[in-house]
């Protein structure tokens, strides 16, 4: 029940139309519309907006608001403020078609990626990648895996189709792979990989570089790595199998 | 004290991806290199193709100088050689060893080095 | 796709981000809607926030379970752990601002479809199990 002084504030407002007591309801309830604000914040959006928008949330609450009912006003204004937020973030965030902000969010991303390696000397943590683009992690995350799908060659863009020159080094792979004993089983798992892949896969394996190295070297994006590289072990794998069963 | 993540999912195809995105959760936790957690999600997502089922379990310690992923129950197939030759390839060490009951389990470990 | 889910975590704040990240993969492949998985995403939030800061003890090393169910239509994700156990006065009370857990379950209650709180699978702990249809 609200208290006596909440409850005559409330009669003021609900039905006598006393604005000035509406107002002064919402100024008590404002620590409420903070604390709940304050959950939110840190997800890519000001927490004085929150806080506006909890506020509104409130107003309406307070608007409807039926003494009789007997519930208190603050349990009461829980589900309204919190829904205000929600729909802010939802106003915000998903104005753009969601796959759509993924798929852009993930190319930034593999830009950084390499751009951040180049710096670092190594492949950048989810933290350094996040912190660079400017999301949070969790968004970097889900960025971050929805890449690793087979894109359709269409959906790269041209940072990911740019096709490097003949590299330096290929003699070395090459003899890397040769060296591989013709009969042996590795090397017709190999065999099954078009020549761009089995490049990535003797790099990574025979020569033990990172996918980040691989992608300095070969000019490619290390995105269009881990691909290469999820798919030709794909590859090999059900090469392997093959093998098996006919042996 | 070692921290330890475990994840269960249905042993069927389309239900690595959850898996995947947890893993990459706790490599960001572990201030991985991402091309680490890219092939720590390859390696697990490769032994989890043995699973027997119905269902299929991921545990996860994060060490002081490594991840240790310990997958099963696990089908006879895991510790076929040529299964274990692309595992090899990508995790640090490989341990295929028995389970409480008659199943197998295997082990991945990554090194964590990089970037701390 | 139908389906449980289980994740198990340390009750610390860092892995939160686990928990959320079950939610959008199963979600997803459940078929939920970008703004279900976000109030899933939420409700799952309080849910563990709740166990990490209440459950346990601070020296006490305890775990927090969400499970994740995908059926037709439905996603229910039932959060539990070995704690305490919620006390009298965890449910709302004439406050202006009602205690952290209490809000937790408001905010849930305001989100999901179905709700209910109780004790751990084995009598002990809580478990919040909350549903979205969509």
């Amino acid at each position: 029940m609200p208290s006596d002084a909440q409850r005559a504030l409330l009669v003021a407002y609900l039905e006598n139309g006393d604005v000035r007591a509406r107002d002064r309801l919402v100024e008590e309830l404002m620590p409420l519309v903070r604390s709940l604000a304050n959950r939110y914040a840190g997800r890519g959006e000001p927490t004085e907006d929150l806080v506006q928008v909890g506020a509104i949330g409130l107003v309406k609450a307070i608007d409807r608001f039926e003494l009789e009912k007997g519930v208190e006003l603050s349990t009461y204004a829980v589900p309204t403020i919190v829904g205000e937020i929600r729909r802010h973030f939802r106003d915000r965030t998903w104005g753009v078609h969601v796959p759509r902000r993924l798929k852009e969010l993930s190319m930034r991303l593999s830009r950084t990626r390499d751009e951040l390696s180049a710096e670092l000397g190594r492949s950048p943590t989810v933290a350094e990648l996040a912190e660079a683009v400017g999301v949070d992690e969790e968004e970097a995350i889900d960025a971050l895996e929805a890449s690793k799908a087979y894109a359709p060659r269409s959906l790269d863009q041209p940072y990911d189709d740019d096709e490097p020159a003949r590299v330096p080094g290929l003699a070395d792979e090459e003899r890397g792979y040769a060296a591989l004993e013709r009969g042996s089983v590795v090397r017709q798992g190999l065999d099954a990989l078009e020549e761009r892949e089995r490049r990535i896969v003797v790099l990574r394996f025979l020569r033990g570089m990172s996918q980040s190295e691989i992608a300095a070297e070969v000019g490619i994006s290390q995105m269009h790595v881990s691909r290469l590289l999820r798919k030709s072990l794909e590859t090999m794998r059900g090469r392997l199998e093959e093998t098996e069963v006919t042996a | 004290m070692t921290d330890v993540v475990s994840i269960s999912v249905p042993a069927a195809p389309g239900w690595t991806g959850v898996v995947e995105l947890v893993l990459a959760g706790l490599g960001a936790r572990l201030d991985l290199p991402y091309d680490r957690i890219d092939e720590l999600q390859l390696a697990t997502t490769a032994v989890l193709e043995d699973a027997v089922g119905p269902d299929v379990r991921v545990d996860a310690s994060a060490r002081a100088d490594s991840v240790d992923i310990r997958v099963g129950p696990l089908g006879a197939a895991a510790a076929d050689p040529a299964r274990r030759r692309v595992l090899d390839a990508l995790a640090d060490r490989v341990a295929v060893e028995p389970g409480e009951e008659g199943d197998t389990w295997a082990v991945l470990t990554f090194a964590r080095g990089g970037a701390r | 796709m139908n389906g449980r889910v289980v994740l198990e975590v340390p009750a610390k704040p860092e892995y939160l981000l686990l928990a959320r990240l079950a939610v959008t993969s199963v979600g997803r492949s459940a078929g939920a809607s970008e703004e279900t998985i976000a109030d899933l995403k939420l409700a799952v939030t309080e849910a563990v926030a709740n166990a990490v800061k209440h459950a346990y003890p601070p020296d006490i090393p305890g775990r927090v379970t969400v499970e994740l169910t995908a059926s037709a239509g439905r996603l229910e994700i039932a959060v539990s752990d070995q704690g305490r156990g919620l006390a009298d006065g965890d449910e709302p009370t004439a406050s202006e601002v009602p205690a952290e857990s209490g809000m937790g379950l408001s905010i849930i209650r305001a989100i999901a479809d179905e709700i209910d709180v109780g004790a751990g699978p084995d009598g002990r702990g809580t478990r919040v199990r909350f549903a979205c249809g969509f």
